[in-house]
């Protein structure tokens, strides 16, 4: 069980100073994380292998492991997602991009389900003032359709399971892993669209359409404890199986329906019980803060913030494994 | 057990609200900023200090230093000792009575001593000590002193504060020597090992006659650090902790981050808790990081997040 840290890859972003700051701070593993398509270079809608080996590189030089790719942009693969007509061609592409990453070195890849990513209402202020993102769905169900139309959850499995059945062996063949990110928050639709991935029997369906260790979990436990099933039952029984491929290791306030972010220590879930059930079963991947509460003064990616959470996540990890 | 920040000398919005967002229960100041007109703190300054900690829902709980010109001739009896005697009881008598629990001093007449930084890990720069460097220094006072002088002004010193302290409600403690080398400078550095720490703490048992526990310092000791935590706060002996790491002890080493130098602070941590130990604990200092402040609160807030997640984990485990 190791420490990470998600960086950012986007114009204008200093990533050089951020992996300066995750090697000063002890972090071993690295996930970058692309939120929008100025990152990497995009060639038609796919990835290069030279520019994912450069990256790789970049973290290397400062001492740590590029470990985990996180997310493509979602306008390479919003019509598998949505059954568009240029599905084939984006499979074709996201079969490229996913050798490419394999073979840059970079063990993982991370994605998610959502056409139209992670949904916040208003922020809610917590301890200290501190401004933390929210969800509250009263607010989310007034959202207009994002995508023309109402989609069904049957259509949205059958898009999802064309996806996995295909990409699967791909990955198995290049040595890669795989791994959906929750859908955030987890209810039922937004926009028009279902969101899949609220519920542990959505990963219990998920992992069977194609038992394998490249289809596994990008296991954001902020998202997961946003869902209204137990967040240690569904730890054990993935981190027992192997399917969790690292961990976004945060807090809420609560379950859906309406919840907040709260700082590491501060929301419900009791992080030292779950960091001993990750122990218990010698999870061997690493634990990241995702995102933090915004405090006073510091920068807005939140290095303050991020460096509580490190140590916090180092200490965690330190006590379980001692005790 | 709690968390706790400190090391700043003013109570502003900055430090503090810092302090409250990342969770922060307890506040030190060290060697704040009020007026010490004549060598002595005012109450009504300690006062005001109190309340604006606690305009953000925090405690102040320890005063750490008064400026060294307040006992100096105390420490080294110099010919204004009656004087500054006079001075400190009244600053210690308005210190408890603004409603400040703890006031941590230390037997230093020239400070903490540091040789050129080092470099840690990515590039992170840390403060070191290497005596071979130390022992080249000029005197720092008019003469070579010896030890048997400084321990004949300690106990003088300690018998008289000690009761005041007792009768005003307020716990006294002494932070070690750092470097807890034999002498630095001319000046003995008493406190320097778990004898002379024994030794303080029998010169007048007392709960106010306590001490600092920089567990950092302590473990630049030659002493083991497990067995000197032990003893003392067996003995309910440690006000508060700085909870922070080196990389060895005297005569060489440097600061390290929380958890990369040689203590274990799990097992350290572990210790305390066994002994239903009710103080606070702060980082002290931290090395210094790329694009961090000067006071550190990127270092800090990790080595806080550190700190309370060690506390949660053996008040759990």
């Amino acid at each position: 069980m190791r420490s990470g840290q998600g960086v950012w890859i986007s114009t204008g972003f200093h990533e050089d100073a951020v992996l300066q700051f995750a090697q000063q701070f002890g972090c071993t593993d690295v996930a970058l994380q692309s939120y929008d398509t100025s990152g990497i270079p995009n060639n038609g809608g796919k990835w290069e292998k030279y520019d994912l080996v450069k990256l790789r590189l970049k973290v290397e030089n400062h001492g740590m492991k590029l470990t985990a790719l996180e997310n493509v942009p979602s306008s390479f693969y919003d019509h598998i997602m949505l059954n568009g007509p240029r599905r084939d061609e984006q499979i074709e592409n996201m079969i490229y991009t996913i050798r490419n990453i394999a073979r840059a070195g970079i063990p993982i890849f991370g994605y998610n389900w959502e056409p139209s990513l992670v949904w916040r209402t208003p922020y809610e202020l917590i301890r200290g003032g501190s401004p933390a993102t929210a969800f509250n769905e009263e607010m989310g169900k007034s959202y207009p359709l994002t995508h023309h139309r109402e989609y069904s959850e049957e259509e949205m499995w059958e898009n999802l399971e064309y996806c996995i059945k295909i990409i699967t062996p791909i990955a198995e063949e290049e040595g890669i892993r795989l791994g959906i990110h929750p859908s955030d928050p987890p209810v039922p639709k937004l926009g028009g669209v279902p969101r899949l991935f609220r519920s542990f029997a959505a990963y219990k369906r998920l992992i069977e359409i194609y038992p394998s260790d490249s289809n596994a979990i990008e296991f954001c436990q902020g998202s997961f404890s946003e869902m209204q099933d137990d967040i240690y039952e569904m730890i054990d029984y993935f981190a027992s199986r192997r399917k969790i491929l690292y961990v976004h290791f945060r807090n809420v306030s609560n379950p859906v329906p309406d919840f907040k972010e709260e700082f590491i220590n501060t929301g419900y879930v009791d992080m030292y019980k779950a960091m001993k059930i990750y122990k218990k079963h010698n999870f061997d991947g690493f634990f990241m803060d995702d995102h933090v509460p915004h405090t006073h003064g510091d920068t807005e990616w939140g290095h303050r913030g991020r460096a509580f959470a490190n140590g916090y996540i180092q200490a965690m990890i330190e006590a379980v494994s001692k005790s | 057990m709690r968390p706790g920040f400190g090391q700043f000398q003013v109570a502003s919005e900055e430090y503090l609200q810092f302090a409250q967002q990342f969770g922060a229960t307890d506040i030190l100041f060290n060697t704040p900023l009020i007026p010490g007109d004549g060598g002595k703190w005012q109450l009504h300054d300690l006062v005001k200090l109190r309340l604006r900690v606690e305009q953000f829902g925090l405690k102040l709980s320890a005063l750490e230093n008064v400026p060294t010109n307040f006992y100096d001739h105390i420490m080294l009896n110099g010919p204004k000792r009656d004087q500054q005697i006079e001075n400190m009881i009244f600053t210690v008598r308005n210190i408890a009575r603004a409603g400040i629990p703890i006031f941590g001093y230390n037997w230093m007449p020239s400070h903490v001593w540091r040789t050129p930084p080092k470099h840690i890990r990515g590039g992170a720069l840390a403060t070191a000590f290497d005596d071979s460097l130390a022992q080249k220094f000029p005197l720092t006072h008019d003469r070579e002193y010896s030890e048997e002088e400084m321990w004949a002004n300690l106990e003088y010193w300690i018998k008289i504060i000690t009761p005041i302290a007792e009768e005003e409600g307020i716990r006294l403690g002494i932070h070690p020597c750092d470097p807890p080398v034999e002498k630095l400078g001319g000046i003995p550095q008493l406190l320097r090992s778990f004898e002379a720490y024994k030794r303080l703490v029998e010169i007048y048992p007392s709960d106010s006659n306590a001490i600092e526990f920089c567990q950092g310092t302590f473990s630049e000791m030659k002493d083991d650090i497990y067995e000197m935590i032990e003893y003392f706060v067996s003995r309910k002996k440690i006000l508060y902790v700085h909870f922070r790491n080196v990389s060895g002890k005297v005569p060489h080493f440097w600061e390290e981050f929380v958890n990369t130098g040689y203590v274990d602070m799990y097992k350290a941590m572990k210790i305390y808790h066994k002994h239903n130990f009710d103080g606070f604990f702060i980082d002290d200092h931290v090395p210094h990081t790329h694009g961090d402040t000067p006071w550190g609160h990127r270092g800090r807030a990790f080595a806080n997040g550190y700190i309370q997640a060690m506390i949660e984990a053996v008040k759990k485990g």
